[in-house]
């Protein structure tokens, strides 16, 4: 308790830049005064007086910097010197300023950006239902893993005979559409799937049902939330509205939250996806 | 200061305040010259570090000083012990005693085996 005060005194008369004050050369001064004159009583002449008392005080300069140090915080006053004096440096060359803050700041920039990609596409589980039951099969070429694309017979082969699976899915990575309607037309990037593909990976819809089975080569697209949001305005209608891709009318069956990341364990190892 | 045991650590604080306490109000100097006398001038008490020792008293509150005038009309700062100082001075004072209590019934104890 006791000590913390006296830290506290310390630290206001460091924040307060008290100026040494003058009490302790004046107090030590007195002391030695004090210590001459009985010198002198004792029957010493006042210069050799003054000289032992001097010896007997033993240091006059020590004592008053161990006040001075006790008084204040050395540590943490030298810690504000620096940076006072790194302040008015940097004030004096404003162009070495700026491109420090612009280097830091890019710095900082690029390592927030790249964290977050990490986060998104690494770190955060997938939004499916069990991502370790998931797995994403890929044709073998000359003992590599190759490619993910299969034939559509091998895949109806696969789906009916490859009973170790509860289901198997495919989707055919980004196909372009201008969708159109309302507003402007604009260029948006889809992927065609099996009816089965949201259940099979167990991604859950905000609203609509999404694909049923007897849905395969019927005009039924499922949106993605992101979209859904930006260009429907939210619209809780949508389900079973037509939207225009391409100049072909599709109905919406649902609306999924599409914005995720799998990293999908494939027979071999691991691997990372993106579906946007 | 040949063979004069210097202060040990941590008992000048308990010298002052106990000397502030037998004399009441009294300048470093007195204080210097008292606790010289009472330890019989067997102790070499280095003036300068009382200074620094009575500031931190006063920081943490034990003690107070005010400047006055001395005996001989010296402008001196007078130093006087707070509450929170005889409290402590009670405290330090009971632990210091057990201290050497223990100590010489080791002491003994080994001159007698």
């Amino acid at each position: 308790m006791n000590k913390l005060r006296a830290f506290w005194t310390r630290l206001l008369n460091t924040l307060r830049r008290a100026p040494y004050s003058k009490d302790f050369a004046e107090e030590l001064e007195t002391h030695v005064a004090m210590d001459t004159e009985r010198g002198i009583r004792n029957g010493l002449s006042p210069e050799e007086a003054r000289r032992q008392a001097l010896v007997r005080f033993g240091g006059m300069a020590q004592a008053r910097d161990a006040c001075a140090e006790r008084q204040g915080l050395p540590r943490f006053e030298s810690v504000l010197r620096d940076v006072h004096y790194s302040v008015r440096s940097l004030v004096r060359n404003r162009l070495v300023t700026a491109v420090a803050i612009l280097s830091i700041g890019l710095g900082i920039g690029s390592n927030a950006t790249i964290f977050s990609i990490v986060s998104r596409f690494v770190l955060r589980p997938a939004p499916v239902g069990d991502p370790s039951t998931l797995l994403s099969l890929h044709i073998m070429h000359d003992g590599d893993r190759c490619c993910n694309t299969f034939p559509w017979p091998v895949f109806t082969d696969l789906r009916e005979q490859a009973t170790g699976f509860s289901g198997v899915a495919a989707y055919y990575d980004l196909v372009p559409a201008s969708i159109s309607g309302g507003s402007e037309p604009e260029r948006v990037w889809g992927q065609g799937a099996t009816p089965n593909f949201f259940r099979v990976a167990q991604l859950q819809m905000v609203m609509g049902a999404g694909f049923v089975d007897s849905d395969e080569k019927a005009p039924v697209v499922v949106l993605s939330e992101r979209l859904w949001k930006r260009r429907f305005n939210s619209d809780k209608d949508v389900i079973g509205k037509a939207v225009i891709l391409s100049g072909h009318p599709f109905t919406v069956s649902g609306i999924a939250r599409l914005r995720f990341t799998v990293s999908i364990r494939s027979l071999t190892r691991s691997s990372g996806f993106r579906w946007a | 200061m040949g063979d004069k045991p210097d202060v040990w650590q941590g008992t000048l604080a308990l010298m002052v305040l106990r000397t502030l306490e037998t004399m009441g109000r009294q300048h470093g100097y007195g204080l210097a010259r008292r606790i010289e006398q009472i330890s019989g001038d067997l102790l070499a008490l280095n003036y300068g570090t009382l200074y620094p020792a009575l500031l931190k008293l006063e920081q943490e509150g034990y003690i107070r000083s005010q400047w006055g005038s001395s005996e001989n009309n010296r402008r001196a700062k007078f130093y006087e012990l707070t509450k929170a100082g005889r409290r402590r001075l009670r405290k330090a004072a009971g632990e210091w005693k057990q201290t050497t209590e223990i100590l010489a019934r080791f002491l003994n104890d080994a001159n007698e085996a």
